[in-house]
């Protein structure tokens, strides 16, 4: 069977990056065009950024999403699809696509109102749920949200999922057949871990050269567990450490706060936002590198660090204990600041563990290229175009406006 | 054949204001010119289709997400399920010709969606505008609702009014131009068949 034609919708895309979405679509784009999938990706504008352009292979289009004045985040995002869903009926209509995928519950109403007005497939990656960011939903907003999440997943023909913790979320909080899940992990590419750099230089920027480093790096957001690896920094004052903690969120005042509190500020340095190549300087000269997620469908940052060669202390939770494996490629503590300090401990004074942990990461690294991702959401897409072009739903023929603008 | 599909937040029984007598008398009117009539609508029941007679059925969509947070969420939220209802209603009914008659904002986002997936004529027609049910408002909601006011009188192929003043107003304050505006009083006789007229010249292509 011929390679689908694929428009993806995502509300982020480089340069536009809010999470983890926006390099998601791009990789897996990119890698489905090397497989001769063409591919379009609808997507908010961004300053400075070309509404249409194509990169590595990918068409993409921005669409003009702050034209309306909006009274809050969920009304623009309301907005936003209006926008999208007028936009991309004529994307839709100027192109042979055959599939519409749609990432996460922020591009529902397109998706599923593009979905019927050309028949087309559509498949819904869930990235999260709003159950799980939250911990339960607690007011009617998140109420909402989990709410267009239902839609969503009713709506597309088949869902994918991260990790199979991610499958296990859905389906029990969705009440989602398990049969309409297909598990596909998230991607890395490994060339930017290789390229050549000063890397004394990025050390000794972040850490004296007597000190140890370790390395956090994610949303300050309850949900990741960073507050318990400030917690533990008092048991670990005597093996001369620096923890590197970066990113940005919600917590940053708090952590900041406490770490005063904790008389740690020599030895924690909060950087706040860096650039993905001072990241990768990061995970490359890092001692240890610390995930402790409380939440977490499938772990990104442990794909870097495994790839990076930063020998891992981690929770374990949601979809890391799916990529990791305790004390084969990673070291698991349990989610509390004395089971994270024993875990550093653990990787700091025993070189040759942090040695073995840190090789055979690497090795399982391999098996997650953008490539093999690529191959098997192409799977999914074939399976959908197979069942879509058996059944009856299916348009006879696709009607072309005839629309003065 | 030509078939209207009348979309409206409000049809009898759901009655929010003058709208759903509007849309009502307007069926009536159609029908009353042999013309067969889709209404559009929503109400929260299990009931999604009603045939009233030969020549009126009404499609009820309900908003697939709930709660919601304003009435601009569930608004435009709904707008997703009259696509799909409107689109059900275009690939089941192949033979017709269909024109969208859309009244107020409500549903324009889906009537301009629809407009560029399946080239339908569309048609706005307006009974009020935000600025006189909040004047002076520079509220968030109330631009907002104006933002999508306007969508419509630019997107749509022709906009009907009930009165010169009306027609004065989206003129002066939106820059739509005159000839796009059709006044048709419906106090007058026969106001039926003046808008079944707009409508075949609209499905004619002669406005688009």
């Amino acid at each position: 069977m011929q390679a689908p034609n694929v428009l993806m919708l995502s509300w982020e895309f480089p340069p536009r990056i809010v999470g983890g979405l926006a390099p998601h679509v791009y990789e897996l784009s990119r890698a489905l065009v090397k497989k001769g999938v063409e591919v379009h990706v609808a997507t908010c504008d961004f300053p400075g950024a070309e509404a249409f352009e194509v990169v590595d292979g990918i068409k993409v289009h921005r669409i003009d999403s702050y034209g309306y004045p909006t009274p809050d985040f969920a009304t623009w995002i309301s907005m936003m699809n209006v926008n999208l869903k007028r936009e991309v009926s004529t994307i839709l209509s100027d192109n042979d696509i055959n599939l519409i995928h749609a990432h996460d519950w922020l591009v529902a109403s397109a998706s599923i109102g593009l979905k019927h007005m050309f028949r087309l497939p559509l498949i819904a990656t869930i990235h999260s749920t709003e159950y799980g960011r939250r911990g339960g939903v607690h007011n009617d907003y998140q109420r909402m949200i989990g709410s267009m999440e239902a839609w969503l997943i009713r709506e597309a023909w088949r869902i994918i999922c991260c990790s199979r913790f991610m499958a296990n979320e859905i389906i029990s909080a969705y009440k989602v057949s398990d049969y309409r899940v297909d598990i596909v992990p998230n991607g890395i590419d490994p060339k930017p871990f290789e390229v050549p750099m000063d890397l004394p230089a990025i050390r000794r920027r972040f850490a004296e050269p007597n000190e140890r480093l370790v390395l956090y790096v994610g949303r300050l957001v309850q949900e990741k567990g960073v507050s318990n690896l400030i917690e533990a920094t008092p048991f670990l004052s005597d093996l001369n450490i620096k923890f590197i903690v970066v990113g940005e969120g919600y917590l940053k005042e708090e952590l900041i706060r406490r770490v005063k509190e904790l008389g740690q500020e020599k030895k924690v340095y909060l950087t706040g936002f860096l650039d993905s190549e001072t990241i990768r300087g990061l995970f490359r000269v890092a001692d240890a590198c610390v995930i402790p997620s409380i939440y977490e469908p499938f772990g990104i940052v442990a794909l870097e660090a495994m790839t990076a060669g930063a020998p891992i202390v981690t929770s374990g939770s949601g979809g890391l204990g799916e990529i990791l494996e305790h004390e084969k490629t990673a070291t698991f503590a349990a989610s509390n600041p004395g089971s994270i300090a024993w875990g550093v401990r653990r990787v700091l004074t025993n070189p040759q563990y942090s040695e073995a942990l840190r090789m055979e990461a690497q090795r399982e690294a391999a098996s997650y290229e953008w490539g093999a991702i690529a191959t098997s959401t192409l799977g999914t897409y074939t399976r959908i175009m197979s069942e879509y072009n058996e059944g009856n739903w299916k348009p006879s023929r696709i009607k072309k406006p005839k629309v003065n603008n | 054949m030509l078939t209207p599909l009348l979309l409206s937040w409000e049809y009898p029984p759901r009655i929010v204001g003058d709208m759903a007598y509007y849309v009502e008398s307007l069926t009536e009117e159609l029908n009353r010119a042999k013309t067969s009539v889709s209404v559009v609508t929503c109400r929260d029941s299990t009931g999604k289709y009603e045939r009233r007679s030969d020549l009126l059925e009404i499609y009820w969509a309900s908003n697939p997400v709930d709660p919601h947070v304003s009435v601009l969420t569930w608004c435009l939220t709904l707008n997703a399920e009259i696509e799909r209802i409107v689109s059900d209603i275009i690939y089941d009914k192949k033979d017709a010709t269909h024109v969208l008659d859309i009244q107020d904002w409500h549903f324009v986002p889906a009537g301009v969606s629809l407009k560029r997936a399946h080239g339908l004529p569309f048609i706005l027609t307006v009974h009020s505008l935000e600025e006189q049910r909040s004047p002076g408002s520079s509220g968030a909601l109330s631009s907002c609702i104006r933002g999508i006011e306007t969508m419509g009188l630019i997107e749509s192929d022709l906009v009907l009014v009930k009165t010169d003043q009306m027609k004065a107003l989206i003129t002066e304050g939106y820059e739509v131009q005159k000839d796009k505006i059709v006044v048709v009083s419906n106090n007058g006789p026969n106001w039926g068949r003046r808008i079944l007229a707009v409508y075949r010249e609209v499905a004619r292509g002669r406005r688009a």
